[in-house]
């Protein structure tokens, strides 16, 4: 399953774990990423606070945690190549993982079809 | 509504993104991205739309005197085809803009200047103009940039006498039929081109000259990370009103003749400044991690003092890392921190450019 949010980050859910990145069109918005700053490991955050900051050439741009959750897993590829967020932002350019600890809130997401209709809109 | 610069229709074959900049709409980059249009540019040539910005010529006996008393240059003995860099400087000799000034003939200048700076400056041009100069804004001419070692090859294959003209000299040249006004200039580093010419014959020009594979269209982005990866100032960011060009690294605008004989607004603090030094410099940066520093990042040092501000900065494409200019007290040498949201980023102060400009100068033997 995957979700959306108005601020443009999907998650996809692998049980209880969510793993997160930002969306096409959000990507097109920033411009080339030269660099982000992925939370630590073991970080408890909550739904709609601060998680990662993503540095284009352009402007910094906060990334908020789509659900309430612990930081498990952060993308290194990162690191080296922030250009993967460029290149596949849906894909190989995903940002951490969480695990979720109030899975309801997926409810309040936006799904596929709905996400497109709030780009669009 | 943003106003619309000449080669509008244009930019919009190349599906740009857009942005309203001095009250035009711009381009901001193309679909490449901010990074490709920047390293086209120093591998090959770009074309830039700066036509937003502003073109005035004053013309009449006594305009030499005029210009040395609006800015701290001298220009006697500039010939027709010359160019200078310079300053409009304030009582205080802060900087009210910068601007490229060239001598068409004995009696008449030809300057550009900001966009967002035109009305103020042409004010202040007012204020001290006298009886007998006449000064005329160039109301929709376009202007642009082909920037790139490729750019002699792309715009000389119309003009061979374009491979005499040197670093800051310009003339009247005629591509295709069409009349322009070349110069040998730029903001980005590179060898390149700047010309002026009527708006009708923009896009017809342009059409051609894109025709080559070596010449692509690039946006104010790229121009902003080119420019700052030369050590070039931004008037707004990095220079302003309170900034003198002494504090800004840009003494040489202050003419010998000028520091011997001054006749310029605000020389009172400027040779005070070159006598005695300076409380606050420009430098250069290097942010030590990988978050770039932006304008108005406070600069500390170890005890958390605040000994300087970040005037500007991104990413340099060619070093790989990000690039920073900013004032810091000139007194000051130690470990210095740039505040980024909220976290001390170490970084370390480096001399400018960050990256050797290319400019066709004449080869000493």
């Amino acid at each position: 399953m995957i979700k959306f949010t108005k601020d443009h980050e999907w998650i996809k859910i692998e049980g209880d774990i969510g793993v997160v990145g930002i969306t096409e069109h959000a990507k097109t918005q920033l411009g080339n990423v030269v660099f982000i700053e992925l939370p630590q490991i073991g970080a408890q955050i909550k739904q709609g606070n601060e998680i990662a900051v993503v540095e284009s050439v352009k402007a910094a741009s906060e990334i908020y945690a789509p659900i309430t959750g612990e930081v498990i897993e952060t993308n290194q590829h990162l690191i080296e190549n922030p250009g993967l967020v460029d290149n596949s932002p849906e894909g190989q350019g995903w940002f951490f993982k969480m695990r979720m600890t109030s899975p309801e809130e997926l409810g309040g997401l936006m799904n596929k079809e709905a996400y497109d209709l709030y780009v669009k809109g | 509504m943003s106003k619309q610069t000449p080669f509008y229709e244009l930019h919009q074959e190349y599906n740009p993104r857009m942005v309203d900049f001095a009250g035009y709409a711009l381009p901001i980059s193309y679909p490449e991205g901010i990074i490709a249009e920047h390293l086209w540019t120093r591998k090959k040539a770009s074309f830039f739309d700066v036509s937003h910005m502003g073109q005035i010529k004053i013309e009449g006996p006594g305009v030499v005197r005029f210009l040395e008393k609006l800015t701290p240059t001298s220009y006697d003995s500039l010939l027709p085809g010359q160019m200078k860099y310079s300053v409009l400087t304030n009582e205080d000799g802060g900087i009210i803009d910068d601007l490229m000034v060239t001598r068409l003939t004995e009696n008449a200048f030809y300057l550009v200047v900001n966009a967002a700076c035109l009305q103020k400056d042409v004010d202040h041009f007012r204020q001290y103009l006298p009886k007998g100069l006449v000064l005329t804004i160039y109301e929709d001419q376009a202007l642009f940039a082909l920037q790139g070692p490729k750019a002699q090859e792309i715009l000389g294959a119309y003009d061979s006498s374009l491979k005499d003209l040197l670093f800051l000299q310009a003339k009247e040249a005629s591509f295709m039929g069409y009349p322009c006004w070349v110069s040998r200039s730029g903001y980005t580093g590179e060898d390149g081109f700047e010309l002026s010419l009527n708006k009708e014959i923009a896009i017809p020009l342009l059409q051609e000259l894109l025709s080559h594979p070596d010449l692509k269209c690039a946006g104010l982005g790229a121009r902003d990370s080119l420019r700052l990866e030369a050590g070039l100032p931004l008037y707004g960011d990095d220079l302003d009103a309170r900034i003198t060009p002494i504090e800004a690294g840009l003494s040489f605008a202050v003419s010998m003749s000028q520091r011997e004989q001054p006749r310029f607004i605000g020389h009172q603090v400027i040779l005070e400044q070159l006598k005695k030094g300076v409380a606050k410099r420009r430098v250069g940066f290097f942010p030590e991690g990988k978050t770039l520093f932006r304008k108005g990042a406070p600069l500390l040092d170890a005890q958390e003092n605040e000994i300087g501000v970040v005037s500007s900065g991104t990413f340099s494409p060619i070093l790989n890392r990000p690039i920073a200019m900013g004032y810091i007290d000139s007194s000051y040498a130690g470990p210095i921190f740039a505040v980024v949201r909220n976290v001390k980023r170490p970084c370390t102060i480096t001399n400018l450019p960050f990256y050797q400009p290319h400019y066709k100068r004449k080869q000493v033997a």
